[in-house]
Parts: C-alpha cells; sequence; structure tokens
C-alpha cells in the first residue's frame, strides 16, 4: 500500500515537472490561402499545438522546395504565396516535421492560390490561364473612383475575414482524436481476426 | 511513438519490416493456440492502450502497454502488436502502413527482450511486483531507443532523439511500470496460467 502510494507520488512529481513536450502519435497540417499569404496550423492529436516546428514548402508538381518557416507557439505559420510555382500552374506541398518522426503534408491546388493570389499575377496572366474566372462584366459596371482589381481585392478580404472562422473549424475538426465509432470497430477486428485463427485451427 | 509515414529512408524500412517478419512468424510458430483469445485481449489492451495519454506538463504523451502484452505473451507479442498497430494505423491514422514494420520491431522486441529478462523475478512472490514494474518500464525505455535509433539513422541525431523520447517518456515509463506491476500481481493470484507461472512452478 505504501508502495503504490510512493508510485502514485512519484508519478505526479514526474508529471507536473517534465518539460510540455508535443509526443502524441499524430501530427496534422491544415493550410488556406488569405490574400497574399497562406495561413495554415499544425497540431498534435487532441489539438495540443507544434510548437517550433519546421515546415518546408514545396513546388507539389516537381518537389522543388520553395521556402522554409517555423510554427509560432499556437501552431500557427504564415508566408506570402511564392510567385514562380503559382505562375507555372503548380501547386504547393506543405510538410510539417515535428520531429522524433512526427510528420504530415498537405497540398493547396494552383486554383485554390491563384484564386486569392490577386495582386501577384498581372490582368494579362489572367485572360490566358482562366479566361472564365476573370469577371467579362466588370469593366462595365465599374464604380466610379474604383478599379475591378481593387473591387476584386475588397470582396476577397471581406470573404476571407468571413471565411476564417470556418477555415479555423475545419482544421479542428481535422485535428479531433479517433472517434469511439472507430475504437469499438477496432476492438471488433481484432476480436474477429482471433475467432478466424480459431477456426483455422480447428479445421485442421 | 509511431513514427509517420516518409520520415525513414526505404533501407531502414525494409529492414524493419524484414524484422518484423521474422519476429511474427516467430511468434506464431511458438503461439499456444489453447491461449488464443488471451493473444487477443492482449492485442485489444495495447489497441486501445495508446489512447490514454499520460500528462506531461501542458501536453500529453500516451501510453504504449508493450510491457504488459510482452509479459503476458513472450513471442507472441509480435503478432499481437502488429495487428493492434495495422488497426491503429487504418483507423486513427497512427503512424502508417509502410512503417509497419518499423514500429512493430520498436513496440514489440523491447518487450519480448525485458519481459524475458525479468522473468525470474516473477517467480518470486516478494520480488513479483518489482518485475513487474521493471518490464512495463524498460519496455517503454528500450522503444524509446529503439525509435531514436531508428530516426537517427535517417536524419536527426541519434543522441538528440534520444535525449527528448526517453525524457518525455518518463512519465509513460512510471505509469506502465505499476500497470503492469498491479496488472502482474494480480493475475499471479487469481489466473497464474495466463502469466504462465504455474507450469513453471510445477515443472
Amino acid at each position: 500500500m505504501i508502495r503504490r502510494g510512493l508510485c502514485a507520488a512519484a508519478l505526479l512529481l514526474l508529471a507536473l515537472c517534465l518539460p510540455e513536450e508535443g509526443l502524441a502519435h499524430r501530427v496534422t497540417v491544415f493550410a488556406w490561402p488569405q490574400g497574399t499569404q497562406v495561413l495554415g496550423e499544425c497540431a498534435f492529436s487532441r489539438g495540443s499545438p507544434v510548437r517550433q516546428g519546421r515546415i518546408l514548402v514545396q513546388d507539389a508538381a516537381n518537389g522543388a522546395p520553395v521556402l522554409e518557416c517555423r510554427t509560432d507557439d499556437q501552431g500557427r505559420f504564415q508566408f506570402p504565396i511564392p510567385g514562380t510555382p503559382v505562375k507555372a500552374g503548380h501547386g504547393l506541398r506543405i510538410t510539417v516535421m515535428a520531429g522524433e518522426g512526427h510528420q504530415d503534408s498537405t497540398e493547396l491546388t494552383a486554383e485554390e492560390l491563384r484564386g486569392t493570389a490577386v495582386p501577384s499575377l498581372p490582368a494579362a496572366d489572367s485572360t490566358h490561364s482562366a479566361p472564365a474566372a476573370s469577371p467579362p462584366a466588370a469593366p462595365a459596371q465599374e464604380v466610379p473612383g474604383l478599379t475591378a482589381d481593387q473591387v476584386r481585392e475588397i470582396v476577397e478580404t471581406a470573404l476571407d475575414s468571413r471565411l476564417e472562422p470556418l477555415y479555423r473549424r475545419l482544421a479542428a475538426n481535422e485535428e479531433a482524436g479517433p472517434s469511439l465509432r472507430d475504437i469499438v470497430g477496432g476492438l471488433g477486428w481484432i476480436l474477429g481476426l482471433a475467432g478466424l485463427a480459431a477456426y483455422c485451427r480447428r479445421r485442421k | 511513438m509511431h513514427i509517420s509515414e516518409g520520415v525513414l529512408s526505404p533501407a531502414i524500412l525494409s529492414g524493419g519490416a524484414a524484422l518484423a517478419a521474422l519476429g511474427v512468424t516467430l511468434g506464431l510458430r511458438r503461439l499456444d493456440y489453447e491461449r488464443l483469445m488471451t493473444v487477443a485481449v492482449a492485442a485489444a489492451v495495447f489497441f486501445v492502450g495508446s489512447l490514454v495519454h499520460v500528462p506531461a506538463g501542458v501536453s500529453s504523451v500516451h501510453l504504449i502497454l508493450n510491457g504488459l502484452v510482452g509479459v503476458l505473451l513472450g513471442w507472441a507479442a509480435f503478432p499481437a502488436i502488429l495487428v493492434a498497430l495495422v488497426l491503429q494505423g487504418v483507423l486513427f491514422q497512427y503512424g502508417g502502413i509502410t512503417v509497419l514494420g518499423v514500429n512493430t520491431v520498436t513496440m514489440a522486441a523491447p518487450a519480448v527482450l525485458s519481459a524475458w529478462l525479468f522473468r525470474p523475478l516473477l517467480q518470486r512472490p516478494h520480488w513479483r511486483r518489482l518485475g513487474g514494474f521493471c518490464i512495463g518500464a524498460c519496455s517503454v525505455a528500450g522503444s524509446a531507443l529503439l525509435t531514436a535509433l531508428a530516426l537517427g539513422m535517417t536524419d536527426e541525431g541519434f543522441l538528440g532523439a534520444a535525449g527528448v523520447l526517453l525524457l518525455a517518456h518518463l512519465p509513460v515509463m512510471a505509469a506502465e511500470g505499476v500497470i503492469t506491476a498491479l496488472t502482474v500481481g494480480f493475475l499471479a493470484r487469481v489466473r497464474p496460467d495466463v502469466l504462465g507461472l504455474d507450469e513453471e512452478e510445477r515443472a
């Protein structure tokens, strides 16, 4: 009894004085474009953030490294949308390396990036790459004092601020731990496999 | 301590897969089919154990329970842990399919080894709890070292990874030591056959 109490006390002490380390098992990265930036969040399962994790951004088409950055203490990161891969019509692959073998990656397609990166793309570019996306009626209804590009920028900013909570909720959803259904399903599988093994054994 | 997809080099992945295949074959060959349900229950415990989080400061690490599986199953820990890891990979996205071999070896090998090393302690009633504690704690420590070794052979330095992994898993080692000690003590009183103790005592 005394030994058990001592063990419990030691355990508590250890738990209290250890440095915080995100060493759960699964890490997720979630990123979305906003204006001229790409924002993102990295977390271990159950939502604990990846502090100072390495973020590697690559060209999704050919794997060429584009840039590197680190997450802050909330597990968030941001970087400007790089011009070269997007102009070439390539997406970006964003990989988080959280250390000790934890890694995850996500991709943003060129369309997602092009949709927001208005200032980095000259208007001439959009005519040959995405003619359907450029608003043909815009010049006709131009508000006096505002160019089409300015209107587009205002709309983008307003949309971004509306969509950000949605993106964050999506990110949080992705970081949620396994559900009860997964757990019960796994237990069922184990029992089923054991039953199968017993059946095969009996037939011999 | 599940290593994710795409971290390790192909050489280490295939080496780990080969070792795991060897261990699983040995485990299945030595498996007494009367004890099939024990294997299934141990696999289920390992499968669920990773969902139990042990607080380490603000963040948390999870239980591994490989020592408990090792002391219950011996070599059969390899197939049991492999099955549990497959299901964790598919259902929870922990680890990954290509890393299965390496993860199986890093979890099962230290468990089998420490269960074998400390087995003599289990046969003495006064030392039984201590033996259980050592098996639980040493299995986790061994897994941390093997994981660090696998990572060290790829890119991160071995010493750095080993230090971080061992430090972060100190509470897990303590928790699993206590869990294994209590379980072994209980089983030895109630069902000594599950631990294989009664046969040895009779022999």
